[in-house]
């Protein structure tokens, strides 16, 4: 991040110039429409998904209360693919379409889904998920008895929810459209096939079309600015609409009987989500994938899952490890320096791949560079791109991006663990170091587990990052979906694209486990609780 | 300094690390075998001292010694795990990855397996906790986690054991039985016991000795009766009961009430300002008309305000002509069953030895 910033004051003259008057208005409007879009249908989707499986009660709502989640493990460019396959023009859509009414290429009008609309559509429909897990879980935490006031001042169930329940929600539904967006702006698959030009889209072809690379940096710094106002405006929303929940009773929420027609709209409205963001790219993908595996998984295709396994592996070990230490540091020395530390390391989800792999890069290059001009001067062999042309430079790059996860999970786990359990082991005769081993990590075994796991899964879907930065020749499942979707071969690329997707369900499944034990009065979470 | 007591504390003095001072000169030395208690207020730096004593707060002005030996002043600080300390924690703090006999045996990594399975039998059985050796904590009652976290402090045999409100955290039935049973066995394993609590009667029931602090002070050290018959100020005499409290003058050497004249401290001058605390088992109440009580001074007539019935004793508000003509209200709790109706005299006297008159505090 420093290293983009760095390069905002690097002379580029020329190139910049011809940047920002050609291609920049359109990067700035596309994105801005892209989050305007999202943001929107994120928030409606999310919301409304997560108030009618909390509150209501209607046929199916134990099951969309974590199939809505689904969408999650789809990656936003191999939705792109699927729909793109299925509603184009040779798509089995249109073509049915044209054999039923007899109509030619002509004759009608069909929406064209490589647009800015059809990538609105595309990350709307695997982001809303956010939105929908952070306010559902904002309504779950939410007392009975707020709801119950506000009944009792004569508010009718509706105007509850908008007065009270929407509300108290805010921050974290807030957080929800955030993350969305900034998942929006990180995004590279979806838009570079729909050519819908973008900020990572611009990186991207700057650093490879025109090899500029202080040009690059200068764009991610312009789309840092956008991060950084997301940023400043979930903290605000944050930080203004601290909410505390007065009431410590917690009974079991009203759910509301909903009426025959009704009960109908709510099913569909959960369903729908459901069915185009999971299963019909999911039944479309296993279709394709039959038809095609035979020939596509082979021992080249073992290898590149090879590759993904060991990248996200050595990531996620790493991220956990290094969360571990930060989070202990800050337990046991609370300085300004190591709750800094924290909060830096935290920040680097918001940053998009691209702008991460670009602040990699430039450093990385550099050192090598240093190390082989050391080395032809020593006299031996140049032992070359021993940083920038390995794994090295990839791992460190999901590192910096994906730390936040472990760190938010392993800070979790970490502060269940009262105070008084450190006491009772020092005066039990433990050093702190022997605590941290005999007490912390046997209770933090499974948070660890489940960091690791929701990072593997992230490294397994990153895609602009690791474009830019793998090793030359080594592929991994993410890169050759991508690569064979951009030859237009859809069909081929299904099998590694649902591997992607079937590991994406992994954490899906945890964190709905996560959320059914995490509400206070419910049995799950009482598990202290005996007669 | 004697060599003899378990834990001692000379001019302690504690901030935190933001500056705020919690303790002022504490001075405290537990013998071996005593049940020590401090008690006092939330705030008061009871917690801190217990923490002090345990090393999970360091000690940076005054001494802490545990038998005869200096484990912090400033300069020396011997960590938690080094003291031979056992602690007790309202919330029990036990590991909840652990069993029950993993809790316990916990701290005696130093024995063999063999000894240490029979020391995990042997404590779990003084607590009455012998069937549960292969429990997890969270099937536990909260009186049982409780027994399992004394006997996970007692297992390793420590020199002192600290307990931090040990007994708040349950409700008031099971409190009074666990008490006496955790009371029962620390006296049996002969442990040397400073237990942390604000409530009074729990500091009366289980303490050898109590020390009372208030705003980081001692107030006052002492056995339960002396502390509750003789306190030495409005602060200690409060806590441990409410109290009807106004403000008089010395006259003769003696304090005006609406009882008649009550000795004063010795060394008041005339007209001195005092303090006069009176409980509410101090008045006497009889029907009107009737005969002082034996031993009493007063018997005065009151109105009966309001009077209730509680479990044993009869509350009543009572409204008592002063010697300037003006009425005061007073509490009183009379012992027995005997429910005057509101409106009606009764006679009053005051029994002086639950009577206490303080030099007023200037403000």
């Amino acid at each position: 991040m420093v290293v983009v910033l760095a390069h905002v004051f690097v002379p580029t003259g020329d190139i910049w110039r011809h940047l920002a008057s050609t291609v920049l208005p359109a990067y700035v409007a596309n994105s801005i429409w892209l989050m305007l879009g999202v943001g929107t249908g994120t928030l409606v989707i999310g919301v409304g998904t997560a108030w009618l499986v909390t509150m209501c009660r209607f046929p199916g709502r134990r099951l969309f209360e974590w199939a809505l989640l689904l969408p999650m493990a789809v990656p936003a460019y191999v939705i792109a693919y699927t729909y793109t396959g299925l509603l184009d023009y040779a798509g089995p859509v249109q073509e049915s379409l044209r054999a039923l009414t007899g109509w030619g290429r002509n004759d009608y009008w069909f929406p064209e889904v490589r647009s800015l609309g059809g990538a609105i559509a595309m990350l709307t429909l695997v982001l809303y998920p956010y939105v929908y897990l952070l306010s559902r879980a904002a309504f779950l935490e939410q007392s009975v008895c707020v709801f119950e006031v506000a009944r009792t001042l004569g508010r009718s169930p509706m105007r509850s929810f908008l007065s009270i329940a929407l509300p108290l929600a805010r921050p974290a539904i807030a957080t929800g459209v955030a993350l969305a967006l900034m998942e929006t702006l990180n995004d590279f698959g979806t838009v570079q096939y729909f050519a819908v030009d973008t900020f990572t889209t611009g990186i991207f072809r700057t650093w490879y079309g025109l090899g500029e690379a202080a040009a690059a940096a200068q764009l991610a710094a312009v789309l840092m600015l956008f991060i950084f106002a997301l940023v400043l405006v979930e903290r605000l929303s944050r930080g203004g609409g601290r909410v505390h929940h007065t009431s410590p009773r917690y009974r079991q929420l009203p759910g509301y009987r909903l009426a025959g027609g009704r009960r109908g709209l709510a099913f569909l409205a959960c369903a729908a989500p459901v069915t185009l963001g999971f299963l019909i790219p999911g039944g479309m993908l296993a279709y394709w994938a039959g038809l095609t595996a035979p020939e596509m998984v082979d021992a080249d295709f073992l290898a590149l899952a090879l590759n993904s396994f060991i990248l996200a592996a050595l990531a996620a070990a790493l991220a956990v490890a290094i969360a571990v230490t930060i989070a202990y540091g800050q337990r046991t020395h609370p300085t300004r320096l190591t709750i800094g530390a924290a909060r830096v390391a935290a920040m680097g989800y918001a940053v998009p791949g691209a702008v991460i792999a670009v602040g990699v890069l430039i450093p990385f290059a550099w050192a090598d560079g240093v190390i082989n001009d050391a080395a032809r001067r020593l006299g031996s062999a140049e032992p070359g791109l021993i940083l920038s042309g390995t794994i090295a430079a990839v791992t460190f790059a999901y590192i910096v991006r994906f730390l936040a996860v472990s760190l938010n999970t392993v800070e979790a786990s970490l502060a269940k663990i009262t105070p008084h359990m450190d006491d009772a082991a020092r005066t039990l005769g433990l050093r702190p170091g022997q605590t941290l081993f005999r007490v912390h990590l046997p209770i933090m075994g499974g948070s660890l587990l489940t960091a690791g796991l929701l990072v593997f899964v992230d490294v397994m879907k990153e895609l602009p990052a690791t474009l830019i930065l793998r090793p030359f020749n080594f592929d991994t499942l993410a890169i050759r979906t991508y690569q064979l979707a951009s030859d237009e071969r859809l069909a081929d690329s299904s099998s590694a694209a649902l591997a992607i997707v079937l590991v994406g369900i992994v954490p899906v499944i945890l964190l709905s486990l996560a959320i059914a034990r995490s509400r206070p009065g419910t049995a799950a979470g009482r598990e202290d609780e005996r007669p | 300094m004697n060599g003899d007591n378990v834990l001692e504390f000379e001019y302690v003095h504690h901030a935190f690390e933001d500056g705020v001072m919690v303790l002022h000169d504490i001075n405290l030395a537990i013998r071996p075998g005593e049940i020590f208690c401090l008690l006092g207020p939330s705030g008061c730096g009871k917690t801190t001292t217990l923490r002090l004593a345990a090393g999970l707060e360091e000690c940076r002005y005054g001494r802490v010694l545990i038998n005869g030996k200096v484990v912090s002043d400033g300069r020396v600080h011997v960590p938690p795990e080094k003291r031979g300390v056992g602690l007790v924690f309202q919330d029990t703090a036990l590991f909840p990855h652990l069993t029950v006999a993993g809790n316990v045996g916990f701290g005696l990594s130093a024995l063999g397996e063999e000894a240490r399975r029979a020391r995990v039998v042997e404590i779990l059985r003084q607590v009455g906790m012998d069937g549960y050796a292969d429990a997890y904590p969270h099937v536990l009652s909260g009186g049982q986690q409780q027994r399992v976290a004394l006997a996970r402090a007692l297992a390793p045999d420590p020199k002192l054991v600290l307990l931090d409100e040990p007994f708040s955290g349950l409700d008031a039935q099971l409190r009074s039985m666990i008490r006496e049973e955790m009371l029962a066995v620390l006296k049996s394993q002969g442990a040397t016991a400073l237990v942390v609590t604000h409530d009074p009667e729990e500091a009366m029931y289980v303490a050898d000795r109590i020390a009372i602090m208030n705003l980081g002070r001692v107030e006052q050290v002492g056995r339960p009766g002396e502390l509750y018959c003789h306190p030495v100020n409005p602060f200690v005499t409060r806590f441990f009961s409410s109290t009807n409290r106004f403000s008089s003058r010395v006259t003769d050497g003696k304090a005006r009430t609406p009882f008649g004249p009550i000795p004063a401290p010795a060394g008041l001058g005339e007209d001195c300002k005092v303090e006069v605390l009176i409980r509410p088992e101090a008045l006497r109440i009889g029907p009107a008309g009737s005969a002082p009580r034996p031993g009493g001074i007063g018997a005065v007539e009151a109105r009966v305000v309001t009077a209730r019935m509680l479990r044993r004793a009869v509350f009543m508000h009572l409204c008592v002509g002063d010697f300037d003509g003006t009425h005061v209200h007073f509490h009183a709790r009379d012992p027995g069953h005997h429910m005057p109706a509101e409106g009606e005299m009764v006679m009053v006297t005051l029994d002086p030895e639950q009577t206490f008159v303080f030099k007023a505090q200037e403000t």
